[in-house]
């Protein structure tokens, strides 16, 4: 009773803390643009497995890797990068108080920069000039203004979090001595993560693709280009993942009625991912020539290293479940679960994300592992196994959020109906994402190809077997691909429900209160001097040998090959 | 900082396990032999018919049961796009590109590598069963991608 | 048998942690049982690529 009465107290008085509205505003902007590219990419999503069915085929206008492309850049990049900071920006005026006016601007610069490039990038993929797919490996060319789209794109992302970053810092200047709070803290790690991966795509694309492909110079070292490329890429999908880790530290113990389990192990988590999650690439090259066995197992090993903290936050969250259970009486080994706000599509969400988050994880340790990469690589278990870290764990989570950062942006409420449709669409796309990823990675294991068209080889045996098997069937994997379609299009509903429908009123942006142990928090976490140069000693040790190797002893370089993606 | 008791055995249990994954695949690789794809072998990609073993692409038999086969990934097929061993044959695969990046992938075996301009890559493997094998391209090279294959016959 | 649990009652007594209301028992259970189904499903692909060589 007591403990009740208190905490509606407590989410009363959290009420008046809001997001200032200028904020709000700049906020909303990126969310506008996150939800129509998430509604662009979900219709390219259908088509493809509908196409690789063989159950469609493309008017001769639209090419399969051209909305392939499209489908990956808008997804992948565009969805995320422009939800991830609507989030960070609303955080850390939840937690940090308005931007001041100077700080506002350099991020709506920073908006502005990143969808010039968005704009620029999607034009070049609609007039099929950009085919390359989002991982635009030389020496396979686009327009050479695509590769300014995505400068623009990540110049963008740069100022956005410089501005995020100033943020902090000048609170931290007010503030002296006290320790940071904790959304700030997290921001701060993955913003630092994304500037120094994207160092990687910009050396490749600035001085390596865009002299070339503007015909200033006539060769590119491939190899080379694929290194910073692959850099640069797998701390991108910890750009990803952050995010969500974020709301899970965070906002979900506060939704659920309790208090982040430890302080400082969440702090550790990220300063961990910080660290080890960028000297790593070589593990998406393990099938490529060029590169030493060893240097290949030293970043083997280093990748193996980065799963750490996520064993830890696989921990810590479910101890702050159980402890929060527990706290409100329930008892036994599991049944305390009952006291977990299960009808709550702010909690289910993300926590199908999180349950998701373990067949993904599981999937990515065989992906690493060396010589057996040779089992999966390219094939469409990697396709599975995205699907569920990103297109799963990272969206559901984000859908999670969406609940109640929109109607908090917009100035509506979280209503019991926008519930009932959060709930049914969480599960249409878990059960889609069942059949569709499940489907991959059986289909996967059998060697049928990713990014492929429909094709069966001549009717080869061993490619008709991916159309006959009952669950390893292309079929399993398009009926996932129309499920899921549904739930995109319910969600982007719930976007619009939430932005321009739903009534009137405050929904709370939760952000739990600090742990018990924030007190005892070492400083040294504090130190990102000590953890920024600890990471690049990192990155020094893991890619300076063999990145000298491949510029010294380089074999001859490769032409444009614009002609092969029209 | 606190770790709790069972946090600790967690963790204990975990990082465990990587190690031992770690230390199979070591083994495996170093001692074993089960090395990824790693070759070192350069070409000019704008020239690789010039040099050998390039310039008469296809397979060759190095002793009774080994062959070495040398192709040419390309879009969108491969140089020779059919070759013949017998039952029992170890074949040494040298793939090089003369364009864009492909793959050289066989289904269902562990033949599965990138062919990056520039570069040859190598793999190796022995058919234990005849047939129809089929070889595929994984790494997208453009428009016709899907129709970039071969064959291999193995025969008694 | 009985003594051993009396004893083990006592024992659990000394470990503040160890109350009921802050026990983490089914946090232990459910990341173990991650783990173990990372290590099978690990071992499962680990045999298939044994069985391709
Ligand atoms: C409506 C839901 C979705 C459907 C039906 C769908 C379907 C597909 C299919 C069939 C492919 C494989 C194409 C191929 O390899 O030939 C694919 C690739 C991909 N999907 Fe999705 N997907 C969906 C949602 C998402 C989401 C939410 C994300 C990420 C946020 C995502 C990211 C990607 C990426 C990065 C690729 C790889 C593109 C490439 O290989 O270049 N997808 N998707
Ligand atoms: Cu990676
Ligand atoms: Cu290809």
């Amino acid at each position: 009773m007591k403990n009740s009465a208190l905490r509606v107290e407590e989410y009363s008085s959290d009420l008046d803390v809001r997001v200032a509205p200028k904020d709000a505003a700049l906020s909303m902007a990126h969310i506008y643009i996150a939800f129509s590219a998430f509604l662009v990419g979900a219709i390219a999503g259908l088509l493809q497995g509908l196409v690789r069915g063989g159950m469609i085929e493309l008017p001769s206008w639209l090419g399969y890797y051209q909305i392939l492309t499209a489908h990956g850049v808008l997804l992948a990049l565009v969805f995320t990068t422009y939800f991830i900071f609507a989030f960070l920006f609303a955080g850390m005026s939840r937690t940090h108080g308005a931007f001041s006016d100077r700080l506002r601007k350099l991020s709506w610069t920073g908006f502005i920069v990143l969808t010039i490039g968005t704009l620029l990038a999607a034009v070049l993929i609609i007039l099929n000039e950009a085919s390359v797919l989002y991982t635009f490996y030389a020496p396979l060319t686009a327009h050479p203004l695509y590769y300014v789209g995505l400068t623009l794109f990540v110049v963008g992302s740069w100022i956005s979090g410089a501005a995020l970053l100033a943020h902090y810092f000048s609170w931290k200047k007010a503030h002296k001595g006290e320790r940071t709070p904790l959304f700030g803290y997290m921001t701060v790690a993955t913003i630092v993560l994304w500037i120094i991966a994207c160092l990687g795509v910009a050396v490749t694309v600035l001085l390596q693709m865009i002299p070339w492909a503007f015909g200033l110079t006539d060769e590119i070292n491939v190899l080379l280009s694929r290194t910073l490329f692959w850099y640069f890429g797998h701390p991108l999908v910890y750009f990803w993942l952050l995010p969500a880790y974020i709301a899970w530290y965070v906002s979900i113990p506060k939704i659920i009625g309790g208090k982040l389990f430890s302080d400082s192990l969440a702090r550790m988590a990220f300063v961990l991912f910080l660290l080890f999650s960028i000297p790593v690439g070589f593990h998406h090259q393990l099938m490529e020539a060029g590169i030493s066995h060893m240097w290949k197992f030293i970043q083997t090993l280093l990748t193996f290293v980065v799963i750490v903290p996520s064993l830890m936050t696989a921990f810590s969250i479910f101890g702050t479940f159980e402890q929060t259970g527990r706290a409100k009486g329930g008892t036994g080994i599991f049944y305390w679960l009952h006291k977990l706000p299960w009808k709550d599509v702010r909690f289910f969400a993300p926590f199908m994300g999180m349950i998701i988050f373990i067949p993904a994880g599981a999937g990515g340790i065989i992906n690493a592992s060396f010589q057996m990469n040779a089992v999966i690589h390219n094939t469409l278990w990697v396709v599975g196994h995205f699907h569920l870290t990103v297109g799963s764990t990272v969206l559901l989570t984000f859908f999670g959020i969406s609940y109640w950062l929109i109607p908090h942006l917009t100035g509506r409420k979280f209503t019991p109906f926008l519930n009932r449709l959060g709930m049914v669409q969480t599960w249409l796309w878990a059960i889609g994402m069942f059949f569709m990823s499940g489907g991959m990675h059986l289909i996967g294991l059998l060697g049928a190809p990713r990014r492929t068209a429909y094709t069966t080889y001549q009717n080869h045996p061993d490619a008709l077997v991916w159309f006959e098997g009952i669950f390893t069937n292309y079929i399993t994997i398009a009926i996932g691909g129309v499920i899921l379609f549904v739930a995109a299009v319910m969600m982007f509903y719930n976007f619009i429900y939430m932005t321009w429908l739903a009534p009137k009123g405050d929904t709370e942006f939760p952000i739990s209160e600090p742990a018990e142990d924030a007190s005892e928090t070492p400083k040294v976490f504090e130190n990102w001097k000590l953890w920024i140069g600890i990471a690049i000693v990192l990155i020094l040790f893991a890619y300076t040998i063999p990145i000298y190797d491949m510029i010294v002893n380089a074999p001859p370089g490769s032409p444009t090959f614009d002609y092969l993606i029209k | 900082m606190h770790l709790h008791r069972y946090e600790k055995i967690w963790l204990t249990f975990g990082i465990g396990s990587l190690i031992i994954f770690l230390t199979v695949l070591g083994v495996s690789a170093f001692a074993m032999g089960h090395q990824p794809p790693s070759h070192m072998a350069k070409v000019d990609p704008q020239n690789v018919r010039s040099e050998a073993p390039f310039d008469e692409p296809g397979l060759r038999q190095i002793d009774e049961t080994t062959y070495q086969a040398n192709i040419i990934a390309m879009a969108f097929t491969y140089q020779p796009n059919k070759i013949e061993v017998p039952v029992g044959s170890t074949v040494r695969f040298h793939v090089t590109s003369s364009d864009v990046v492909h793959s050289f992938t066989i289904p269902n075996t562990n033949v599965n590598f990138m062919v990056t301009p520039g570069h040859i890559n190598m793999a190796e493997h022995t058919f234990t069963e005849p047939g129809t094998y089929l070889v595929l391209c994984n790494e997208y090279c453009g428009t016709g991608h899907h129709h970039m294959q071969m064959t291999i016959e193995v025969v008694e | 048998m009985s003594k051993n649990n009396a004893n083990l009652e006592t024992n659990k007594k000394h470990v503040p942690t160890e109350t009921d209301s802050s026990s983490l028992k089914g946090t232990f259970i459910f990341t173990m049982s991650i783990g173990l189904f990372i290590v099978l499903s690990w071992s499962a692909i680990f045999f298939l690529f044994l069985n391709r060589m």
